[in-house]
């Protein structure tokens, strides 16, 4: 397929997990088997034409879009139907059909309460879509209806298939994110008038000279920060995260943090910044200031939880500071190391997930109380799995989580945008504090294994019988413990498919 | 001609209607007192037409209390078919008691 | 670059790449071979080994050695940087070559017999493979960054393997703080590479590599704030990776580890690791009289305190932990006085003594199951081999002259003497100081030597349930005796002995033509150092070149030439250090508690010689029972009080943070709208009673109100 012409191949790519979902409908309500099957089956083909995608992507110019659909739609408002990929989207598409196939293959063992795999595989599939379309719409309506669409299959899946607080955890993220992504909508809106041009494409738009006055955009771009704040989640908009994490079912935990929240940075990235650089450059500090609190604020929260789970969520807001870090410096390297960061997080991040789901199989707890430790004894390959993903999400150099960390603080002792000069001795203030938090989360991390992995099992679960990693384990997880590894090997996986697509970017950017 | 007679008439009929509309607590007879009101609203329509356009062909007032005459009717008698429902299903037709439609 | 590289400068990328392959090997097959994967560590780690000393061969005897730099983009990092995976061949990557395949060989042959029947055994191969790898990786590198990448995997092996007993939660607790304490300097250390690095932007798109680095900052490019800042903070991480005080800490705590991990940890895999990065970057530093002065003095304070805490120790492997500390307050000292030769050279031969020492301190631990020196005793005729190692490592440790460690040493002390010639007090503190505290190692040395050799075996309380695998015969309950290790361990330490004994021949005025130490290692860093605060140097421009004392040459270059005087003081040092140990413990100590014992055996040297009364009762016991107390009080309560209680003060600000903060105000806020909606729309919908008549009421009431309020405002 030739990455110039065929854009069908991408809506193919888009249509799969729907039409999945329809005909999933037809199948028998009672045949879990073939309802699951029928699930690999089709994120299968959905992830294999996107590794064919990948593969015939044309890197040599991975700033300019590919496989582009660009028609008219909604006449009546100019909106279009404007698909493409370049190498910002690339990555982060290719994790919305991997983390689906991984958990589609996870689900056929561990299927949460109570049951119902076909409205459950249903829903992931139909969220599919809507995280895969997200890093592809180039055009602000179709964009903000991917963004929508999210949300109505994750409220469901955490709210039948969640914890037992469910209806307040489901409930509450569907508000908080709909509440940001009004005022989102509202800066949509503005900007379109605003900028005489009468259209709603996101290339145009950001090509577009200096739209409205400063005024104007510092609040467009307020209206926007909040609607992708939220979804992040930045400090202190972030309270919806850990209960969201805590109550959502293995898989939902899994594709929340695996690309849900790289739908807020990729926002900020693709919508925000180029769109309204003038807004972006005033509130770069800020968003510097919050980030660097989030840091600092999600590991001290770490250290304060007993549940595992409850720890990785909160770990998250950290992980995500350092992402908005990178993109408050406003310049190549931090844009890049923050694209990285979220690439690695969600890889990092959704396999601990995993890990706490299966841990949440075996204990039938997540309290590490009462798991009290031995784990290394009494399932050391579990055991070891959890102690790399763990070093890897404590930023390790040679694992993925280490360059998005190293990348962003770099990025932000010289950011763009004149702000070295005038907000200087801020950054460096914000580095330190950075650097300060990676051991903050290196504590946390060594605390957890601690207590978890290290000593010796505990009475309780001395002579009970727990399984090793199983063979399904095996299956869904190995895509994303050989992922932690070569992307810290090699971060020019990520990096040098980004790079020019970024300068692009910032070139819109005119910085 | 003095516009007096027929305004004061409207008036009345229109408070006899709003009255009764407020402080029957029978349905035909609310029902009866939109009539009135409607009744009142055609009055002023064809006194206006009079005094205002008196030589106009069109006469515009009297086509509009002619189209709410026919439109009272229609409404009067899904009114009716209402009331009639309401008895089936309650034997009684006092307004208090239908609030179904509460909070 | 070098005019046409050998092979085996280019093929130098193996060195590193073997003990990774190895490591992923024992993982993948370890189990499954007869040595348990013992057979693949020990082939990488010959092979590194030989191809190391094919390289320190070439570059040792190259007339005139220049950097070799090869490297290809790992990635590119946005705006046009690149970062470098690459190599970077001098003398001085090709001395740690040396040293660190040298003695991770000999800690691999060792292990096999010291580790035999470890449950881990392959795992613990795998690792120390995994840490070799780290270390030479970081030595290997050609920019900050993959510095960077490989001490943080330094760091995180030693955490997997000081906590290799992890059963325990003491041994747990040690991994931890060194991996978190090591983690805080790293703070610095990343910090410092970013603001270094920031600093080259606009100069080149490799801001990390090393020699543009220091090119630049040689060249004056670079701004002073960048330098200091950059220096001071890549120090800090030193600091802590180098166990300086006050970050020195975990190094006594590491000793949670096997015996044969702390001899890798202290001679060649983790705390070398700063002083090579300030080898590595000594032009840069050279360049701000601030870093310089803060990094000497922080070395002769670790030199002197670190080296007292040695003396109160009764647990032999901390004893030699707290001498390594002193030791490298020697190194970092050097580094702070211009003595770059003398601190790399001294980095060598400790390499090897320290080595020496642990291994052989393992060797004792093993025959008496016990780490305390007054569990010893007498060992000299049980372990006559090891009584021999350890006794030139203690002498070497101790500067005895003629040994690899007297070399060494005579020549920081040397630096330090020159650097005071250009007015910079500094210089002579790290003379003064370093030869006090070379009487403290002698004595502590001494003392150590004295208990564990000589007089009678006192023996360890017997645990008669562990197995070592030994066909012991038990001693009715009483102490066993203890017996010579097997060849695998005296063997290493043989090797080792005799390098200890020969090492510092390289570096000594015996070898004052080319090549020797300092020509292999030093002569392209030193002639193109510039110390701007120095007014000759800014005018010159570049180092001298004469050995000699004298007011043209107050920076060390070149190996020392002899000095007698120093010759004598060194010798006077050594003889009284151990002439003053032998009186207290030379005779034998029927008693666990030295200290006690000493009051009966003092009033004896009292009576004899009213002048070493004096000296006892006013130098004597205040620094080796006062001044060494405060000192180990300092560093456990204060400072370790401190590390403490930040964690404690962490963990509470963790819990408000948490309770008070977030759930409560944060979230509070969020559950209080939406709340207080439902609060607002229970009480609004009421009106909606259902009541027809009541709404037409409603709406009349309406139209009046909007009438009358029509008629009041026209």
């Amino acid at each position: 397929m030739d990455p110039n012409t065929a854009g069908w191949v991408l809506i193919a790519a888009l249509a799969l997990p729907l039409v999945g979902a329809a005909l999933m409908l037809l199948l028998p309500k009672d045949d879990e088997v073939r309802i699951k099957r029928f699930a690999v089956l089709v994120t299968g083909v959905a992830f294999a034409l996107v590794a064919a995608m990948t593969a015939a992507f044309d890197y040599g110019r991975s700033g300019e879009l590919q496989f582009v659909t660009d028609v008219a739609w909604i006449d009546a408002i100019n909106a279009r139907f404007h698909l493409g990929i370049d190498g910002i989207s690339l990555p982060l598409f290719f994790l919305s059909y991997l983390l689906p196939l991984l958990s589609a293959i996870y689900t056929t063992k561990h299927l949460p309460e109570p049951g119902k795999p076909k409205a459950f595989l249903g829903l992931m599939l139909l969220l599919q879509t809507g995280m895969a379309g997200t890093f592809v719409a180039f055009d602000l309506i179709l964009f903000f209806i991917f963004f929508e669409l999210v949300l109505v299959p994750m409220f469901f899946m955490i709210g039948m298939w969640g914890g037992p607080r469910r209806d307040y955890a489901s409930v509450k993220f569907f508000l908080y994110t709909l509440f940001g992504s009004i005022f989102m909508l509202v800066s949509f809106l503005a900007v379109y008038f605003q900028s005489g041009l009468r259209s709603w494409d996101i290339v145009e738009l950001s090509n577009a000279s200096m739209i409205g006055s400063t005024t104007f955009q510092t609040w467009a771009f307020l209206g926007m920060f909040l609607g992708f704040a939220i979804k992040v989640p930045m400090w202190p908009f972030h309270t919806w995260l850990p209960d969201a994490h805590t109550e959502a079912p293995t898989v939902g935990s899994v594709l929340l943090a695996g690309v849900l929240l790289k739908i807020g940075t990729y926002g900020f990235i693709r919508i925000a910044l180029p769109i309204l650089p003038g807004g972006a450059e005033r509130f770069a500090p800020v968003i510097g200031v919050l980030a660097v609190i989030g840091i600092i604020y999600g590991s001290l929260c770490c250290l304060a939880q007993t549940d595992i789970k409850r720890l990785i969520a909160f770990s998250s807001v950290g992980h995500m500071g350092f992402v908005m870090l990178g993109i408050a410096a406003m310049n190549e390297a931090g844009i890049q190391a923050a694209l990285f960061g979220n690439i690695a997080h969600g890889v990092i991040t959704g396999m601990l997930f995993f890990l706490a789901g299966s841990l949440h199989e075996r204990y039938h707890t997540r309290d590490m109380h009462v798991i009290g430790g031995g784990m290394l004894m009494k399932i050391p390959r579990y055991g070891v799995l959890l102690t790399y993903v763990a070093v890897a999400s404590l930023g390790l150099p040679g694992l993925a989580g280490f360059w998005g960390e190293f990348g962003a603080m770099w990025a932000a002792i010289s950011p763009g945008f004149g702000l070295a000069d005038r907000y200087g001795g801020l950054y460096l203030a914000l580095v330190v504090f950075a650097a300060i938090g990676t051991v903050l989360t290196a504590g946390y991390f060594l605390w957890m294994l601690q207590r978890v992995n290290l000593g010796r099992p505990t009475e309780k679960w001395a002579g009970a019988e727990l399984d090793d990693v199983l063979r399904i384990e095996w299956v869904a997880w190995t895509p994303l413990l050989v992922l932690v590894l070569a992307l810290g090997v090699f971060p020019r996986l990520v990096f040098g498919v980004q790079d020019a697509a970024v300068s692009v970017l910032l070139r819109t950017m005119g910085g | 001609m003095s516009l007096v007679g027929p305004l004061l008439l409207a008036t009345l009929l229109f408070s006899v209607g709003v009255y009764g509309i407020i402080a029957r607590r029978n349905a035909v007879l609310v029902l009866i007192s939109v009539e009135l009101m409607l009744n009142a609203v055609n009055i002023n329509l064809v006194a206006f037409q009079n005094l205002l356009f008196p030589a106009e062909a069109a006469a515009s007032g009297q086509l509009f209390a002619l189209f709410i005459i026919g439109v009272a009717a229609a409404e009067v008698g899904v009114g009716l078919a209402i009331v009639f429902n309401l008895f089936r299903n309650r034997a009684s037709v006092d307004v208090d008691r239908v609030d179904a439609m509460r909070w | 670059m070098m005019t046409d590289p050998s092979l085996v400068v280019q093929a130098a990328w193996l060195v590193p790449a073997l003990p990774l392959l190895s490591a992923a090997l024992i993982a993948a097959f370890g189990r499954r071979l007869p040595w348990h994967g013992a057979e693949i560590g020990l082939l990488a780690i010959l092979a590194s080994l030989g191809l190391s000393a094919a390289i320190a061969w070439e570059t040792f005897t190259t007339v005139d050695p220049a950097p070799y730099e090869a490297a290809f983009a790992w990635s590119p990092l946005g705006g046009g940087f690149v970062l470098e995976l690459g190599m970077l061949v001098d003398g001085l990557t090709a001395m740690m070559f040396l040293l660190v395949t040298l003695v991770s060989t000999m800690v691999q042959v060792y292990s096999r017999e010291y580790m035999h029947g470890e449950a881990r055994f392959t795992y613990y191969y795998a690792m120390l493979s995994l840490f070799t790898f780290s270390m030479l990786f970081l030595v290997i590198s050609n920019n900050t960054l993959q510095a960077v990448v490989g001490w943080e995997l330094v760091g995180l092996c030693s955490f997997l393997l000081i906590g290799f007993y992890w059963e325990e939660k003491s041994n747990q607790d040690a991994a931890n703080k060194a991996f978190l304490t090591t983690k805080f300097g790293d703070v610095g250390l990343i910090v410092g590479v970013i603001v270094l690095s920031a600093g080259m932007f606009g100069l080149t798109d490799t801001p990390f590599n090393f020699l543009e680095t220091i090119d630049a900052a040689v060249a004056g490019q670079l701004s002073t704030s960048t330098i200091v800042l950059g220096m001071l903070l890549i120090f800090l991480g030193c600091v802590s990776k180098s166990g300086q005080m006050p970050l020195h800490v975990w190094l006594p705590d590491a000793m949670a580890g096997p015996t044969p991990v702390s001899a890798l940890i202290h001679a060649a895999t983790m705390v070398t690791a700063g002083v090579f990065l300030l080898a590595r970057l000594f032009p840069v530093l050279a360049q701000s009289a601030t870093v310089m002065a803060v990094i000497a003095v922080v070395g002769v304070i670790t030199l002197f305190f670190g080296g007292l805490l040695a003396l109160v120790q009764d647990d032999i492997k901390k004893i030699l932990a707290y001498s390594t500390i002193s030791q490298l307050g020697y190194m970092v000292a050097a580094i702070g006085v211009g003595g770059y030769t003398a601190s790399i050279f001294h980095l060598f031969t400790h390499g090897f003594f320290k080595a020496l020492l642990f291994l052989g301190a393992g060797s004792l631990i093993h025959a008496v199951h016990s780490n305390n020196i007054s569990a010893m005793g007498g060992m000299r005729r049980f372990m006559p081999h090891t009584f021999w190692t350890f006794t030139v490592g203690s002498l070497a440790l101790a500067g005895f002259p003629l040994t690899a460690g007297f070399f060494s040493k005579d020549e920081i002390l040397i630096a330090g003497d020159l650097w005071a010639l250009n007015g910079l007090a500094t210089g002579t503190a790290v003379y003064w100081v370093g030869l006090a505290a070379a009487f403290v190692t002698t004595f502590y040395m001494a003392r150590a030597w004295f208990l564990i050799f000589f007089g009678e075996h006192r023996g360890a309380p017997h645990d008669d349930t562990h197995d070592d695998g030994h066909d012991e015969v038990a001693h009715g309950g009483h102490h066993a005796e203890p017996h010579e290790s097997g060849r695998q361990i005296t063997v290493p330490l043989m090797i080792l002995a005799v390098l200890s004994l020969t090492a510092g021949l390289i570096g000594s005025p015996f070898a004052q033509e080319r090549p020797n130490f300092e020509s292999w290692t030093s002569t392209p860093v030193i002639e193109e150092t510039t110390y701007p605060f120095l007014a000759e140097f800014a005018t010159a421009g570049v180092g001298v070149s004469a050995a000699e004392k004298g007011p043209s040459a107050k920076i060390l270059h070149g190996p020392p030439s002899w000095h007698p005087d120093l010759l004598l003081i060194v010798l006077g040092v050594f003889g009284g250090a151990v002439g003053l140990a032998w009186r207290f413990y030379g005779r034998g100590l029927p008693e666990r508690d030295p200290m006690l014992q000493m009051g009966g055996l003092t009033r004896v040297l009292v009576n004899k010689y009213g002048f070493d009364d004096a000296g006892y009762r006013y130098v004597v016991v205040p620094v080796r029972d006062r001044m060494s107390a405060w000192a180990t009080r300092i560093s456990n309560d204060v400072i370790d009080g401190a590390v403490a209680g930040v964690g404690t003060a962490t963990k509470r600000m963790a819990q408000t943070t948490y309770t008070a903060v977030d759930q409560r105000i944060i979230d509070g806020g969020v559950n209080g709208a939406a709340f207080s909606a439902a609060w607002w729309s229970a009480r609004l919908r009421r009106i909606q009673s259902g009541d027809v008549q009541r709404y037409a009421g409603a709406l009349v009431a309406g139209v009046i109100l909007l009438v009358l309020a029509f008629v009041a405002v026209r």
